[in-house]
């Protein structure tokens, strides 16, 4: 015998030949068609001529030879199917069969496709943007040993709170006495005054100790790292820049090695280069190390960041458990300062994301939501196409299409469908990132990571797929197995009634209330962010210009910082269309520094950690006329309050109220712990601004004059209110501090520019979630709609019926509206219930609303109330149009 | 004609087969009365079959197709075996012989006892 394996091989191969040639025979069918049928033809003359031969008559010859072909059409399909690949084949006709239907059908087949088509873009986008920015892992070695150090007060005031920024002495002391760590670093940073040129710009500066590149294991890409000699304390000083600011400046990378640049009023060399793919923190443009002297620093100095990276063989626990004895024992040897706090550890992965991972998951959860109403919509959508199309199913299996065949054919509708909705959804779902990237607050980090995911976009794909499969192909099945002759003689009514429309009922429910959880969790949102924009912040943003100016003293010598504000400020007060003009050193709306005073004399034995908090700001005259900040009692600074004239001081209505207790606080003394222990007399009081942004109330606060505390910073606010038209005055006082002096880095935008921003994430967060609510209405309303005009189409002849027995149009109207009715209503009521149970979710992300405000869900039940009935209103209403005598002539 | 019978599954190629080989090129009416011929006229064959069988034994290589012309001077598509097709042949001329001797030897008088 042959040997099995061999043989088995030659089987293959002639089964692959056979493939290839029956492949090849797809293309040309037409001429090989009619060779057959010559073939064909020849066959029967001979069997005809052999008839006769045998001695019948022609006509009868003829008969018998046809009757042996029994259908000369069986053996033509027989002879094709074995020719070609019928698979293949009939699957290029359902193809085109799909195609053929859409265009009978258009409307309903766009709807069904476009519902699709949201449902996977919408998702992957959002998806795109929480898998970059939540879930991959940050782009280190080893990211995961990467944690963050925190203080957390547990006790006394701001119980709970995290604090992220911690002191250099405590930092000190946690690198002595810890072993879990493979390194350690501390950091700080902001927009700084950097000259790479002759002319002075803004720039993000980082300022980082020796081990900071250690712990997120970075390499510059062309030069070197720090040396010990540039990082240690006292050191001579070194930059690291990225590649971006890098080709900004020298045009590429290698030219900028060997440079320096001016800034913190010294000159430092450029050693490296860092890669453009290291970002951190965010935006950094340079990264210097140069540590001053360290040993004055106080342990309250909360003023910068740590980072560590764990050893390989300890975990986050064990570290964490290190970290909690270190800071015990700091609590007790200073109890002044370190009382009640501890120090947390967090991966940075976690702490980078803390403040968005809410907001992304929230909106992860509402384009869920809308992938759901759409895949019920689509469900609802094709139930009722599948059992509309019942007849001709039942046709096609009387005419001898196969059960296998007709699962084919709609299958291969089903994915033709989900197709062209992938194609559309991968459109989407690539407009959708971008959007979402540009649109994203600007405290979303890593958002340049973000790609579309690829992984989510087959998967949304694939689950179309599945459902249009699952809820197409059941009701069709149903109607190929039932014997063909009954829906052929009584229509397609038959097959309505039962299992079928109980599911289309239940997804036309599922549809409503889910609708209803997003437009109410959207419309809570919606109405919180109007709260916030119209909260009133104290002053009036509008036609208000602000430049930002740094400039440096020279060494210890204040007088040109001083001299040119002073300066720039007579300057601008001189442009025509200036109406105030003044500077203050944090933004409005924004603290720039947090302290304690008290009130008459500082206390002999107090630390300042038990004085009354304030918000410290210092202040040029001029600077509340141009805010709009009202003077509710005394004086605003005038120009003589300056070095030499007694210590004044203006405080806000809230710090009034707290020290005071409605006494006239004009002429008391206060000292603050900002920059010396002076006691300084109270000449105003001013108005109350929200300067932790419109959710919250505003806090005490404490304004000095400029000129009496000059040494406190280099950068000023320069406010400019305008008559109108703020920003065509840019460029005039862009130039004037220019004139003044080219080594001022200057930056301007309006106020509302800045006040934008504290909106950013509400506006986001509530324009998406609004933007889901209205597309999972309109899904769901495409749904109600979808519905009743079938079942409208269905009992078209039942209608026909009772009004030519004289049932009355508005008698039919609310016969149909009935069953509307009844959906809309238990859909309402489900949705309320979710909504009750999601939007506690977003209690956090609430102003001035409840999450259980009864007048947004009045709003809600009542406006999707009315839009479903209107949905079902349309067929029900046409419905009462039907001419009995046409439907009952139907038959 | 109660007393033909259809071909049986799968054996029908192996026919076609034998009659090319016994005969040489023949079409396809020729082929269906050989078979019928060769067998008493107990077989009827089904010309569906057939035709989808000759066409299987191309696409496999077996048998191969010219154009000639038949006895009635008409231009007729002849099959006619190919090399593969004759290997094959004396093949599964020697399986089937085996084939039927054992089943054979289930009929003879005694043989199951």
């Amino acid at each position: 015998m042959t040997p099995r394996a061999p043989q088995r091989e030659r089987r293959q191969m002639r089964q692959i030949r056979a493939g290839f040639v029956r492949l090849g025979s797809l293309l040309g069918k037409g001429p090989r068609d009619r060779e057959f049928d010559d073939e064909l033809q020849n066959h029967l003359e001979m069997l005809i001529r052999d008839n006769v031969r045998a001695g019948m008559t022609p006509d009868e010859a003829r008969r018998q030879a046809l009757l042996r072909f029994d259908g000369v059409e069986a053996v033509k399909e027989a002879y094709r199917d074995r020719r070609g690949l019928p698979l293949i084949e009939t699957a290029l006709q359902d193809v085109r069969y799909a195609v053929r239907t859409w265009r009978k059908n258009r409307a309903a087949t766009l709807l069904g496709i476009l519902v699709m088509a949201l449902g996977i873009g919408a998702n992957t986008a959002v998806f795109s943007v929480v898998h970059a920015v939540l879930l991959n892992p940050l782009p280190y070695p080893n990211p995961e040993r990467i944690v963050t150090l925190t203080y957390l007060s547990n006790g006394g005031i701001g119980t709970g709170e995290r604090m992220r920024q911690v002191s250099v002495p405590d930092f000190l002391d946690w690198q002595r006495d810890s072993a879990s760590f493979d390194s350690m670093a501390y950091y700080s940073g902001g927009r700084a005054s950097v000259m790479a040129s002759t002319v002075a710009d803004y720039a993000i500066v980082t300022t980082v100790t020796e081990d900071f590149f250690r712990v997120l294991s970075a390499q510059p890409s062309t030069g070197r790292a720090f040396t010990s000699e540039e990082a240690k304390e006292g050191g001579t000083g070194a930059a690291l820049i990225s590649e971006r600011y890098a080709r900004q400046q020298f045009g590429e990378p290698a030219r900028a090695l060997g440079q320096s640049l001016r800034f913190f009023n010294r000159s430092v060399p450029i050693v490296g280069v860092l890669p453009a793919t290291f970002d951190f923190p965010a935006g950094t443009d340079l990264w210097f190390t140069a540590i001053g002297n360290r040993s004055q620093l106080h342990r309250r100095g909360n003023n910068f960041r740590a980072i560590a990276r764990l050893k390989p063989d300890v975990d986050l626990e064990q570290a964490q458990t290190e970290m909690t004895a270190i800071s015990a024992r700091l609590e007790a040897q200073y109890p002044d300062t370190n009382r009640s706090i501890r120090v947390v550890l967090t991966p940075l992965q976690r702490e980078m994301v803390g403040d968005v991972s809410s907001m992304l998951y929230l909106l992860l959860g509402a384009v869920a939501l809308v992938l759901m109403v759409a895949c019920a919509t689509m469900a609802t959508l094709l139930l009722a196409k599948a059992t509309a199309r019942a007849t001709e199913i039942a046709v096609r299996g009387a005419l001898g299409a196969g059960r296998a065949r007709i699962v084919q054919q709609l299958l291969i509708e089903a994915l033709v469908q989900a197709m062209a909705a992938g194609a559309i959804g991968v459109a989407i779902a690539l407009l959708g990132t971008r959007a979402l990237v540009a649109l994203s607050p600007a405290n979303v980090p890593r958002l340049d990571e973000v790609a579309v995911n690829f992984i989510v976009l087959v998967f949304t794909l694939a689950l179309c797929a599945l459902v249009s499969v699952l809820f197409g192909l059941p009701p069709a099945l149903q109607a190929a197995r039932v014997d063909v002759n009954e829906p052929l003689r009584h229509g397609a009514s038959r097959m309505t009634g039962g299992g079928g429309s109980r599911i289309r009922e239940a997804l036309v429910v599922a549809e409503i209330a889910l609708a209803v959880m997003l437009v109410a969790t959207g419309a809570l949102l919606v109405r919180s962010l109007v709260a916030l924009q119209r909260a009133p912040l104290g002053f009036q943003s509008a036609n208000v210009l602000m430049m930002q100016a740094t400039a440096a003293p020279r060494g210890s010598d204040w007088m040109p910082s001083r001299a040119f504000f002073e300066g720039l400020l007579a300057d601008i007060a001189r442009v025509p269309g200036v109406l105030a003009v003044g500077a203050m050193m944090g933004p409005p709306g924004r603290v720039g520094s947090e302290s304690g005073y008290w009130i008459d004399r500082m206390p002999k034995e107090s630390p300042l950690s038990q004085a009354s908090p304030a918000v410290m700001n210092v202040i040029t005259p001029g600077a509340f006329a141009a805010l709009g900040i009202p003077i509710r009692r005394g004086r605003d600074f005038r120009d003589s309050d300056r070095t030499g004239a007694p210590q004044v001081v203006i405080v806000n209505e809230a710090l009034a109220r707290a020290a005071f207790h409605g006494r006239d606080p004009i002429g008391r003394v206060l000292v603050a712990g900002y920059d010396s222990m002076d006691p300084m007399t109270i000449v105003g009081v001013v108005g109350d601004v929200r300067q932790y942004g419109p959710d919250r109330e505003p806090q005490p606060e404490i304004y000095m004059p400029f000129q009496q505390h000059f040494y406190n910073g280099a950068t000023l606010r320069v406010l400019v209110r305008a008559a109108s038209n703020p920003e065509s005055l840019g460029p005039t006082i862009q130039r004037l501090a220019r004139e003044r002096s080219p080594e001022v880095s200057v930056r301007v935008s309006t106020l509302d520019a800045l006040l934008a921003e504290h909106v950013a994430t509400p506006k986001f967060r509530a324009w998406l979630l609004s933007l889901f609510a209205v597309v999972a209405l309109c899904l769901a309303m495409a749904g109600v709609y979808g519905v009743m005009a079938y079942v409208a189409g269905q009992r078209s002849k039942e209608i026909g019926v009772r009004m030519a027995l004289g049932a009355t149009a508005r008698s039919v109207l609310w016969m149909m509206l009935g069953r509307g009715l009844k959906l809309t209503a238990i859909g309402l009521s489900a949705g309320v219930l979710g909504a009750v149970a999601s939007t506690r979710l977003v209690t956090g992300m609430l102003f001035e609303v409840e999450p259980h405000d009864l007048l947004t869900y009045t709003g809600v039940i009542a406006g999707l109330g009315a839009l479903s009935l209107l949905a079902a209103y349309i067929p029900a209403r046409r419905a009462t149009r039907i001419d009995p005598l046409v439907v009952l002539r139907q038959e | 004609m109660s007393d033909t019978t259809e071909v049986w599954q799968g054996t029908l190629a192996l026919m076609i087969l034998r009659t090319l080989e016994t005969l040489g090129p023949l079409h396809g009416y020729g082929i269906a009365r050989r078979i019928e011929q060769t067998s008493g006229h107990h077989l009827r064959v089904h010309y569906g079959t057939l035709y989808a069988s000759l066409l299987k034994l191309q696409q496999e290589g077996y048998i191969a197709t010219e154009w000639g012309t038949s006895d009635n001077n008409r231009k007729a598509k002849f099959y006619r075996l190919t090399r593969a097709g004759r290997k094959h042949v004396e093949k599964a001329s020697r399986d089937w012989q085996q084939a039927t001797d054992i089943v054979a030897r289930f009929f003879v008088p005694g043989a199951s006892s």
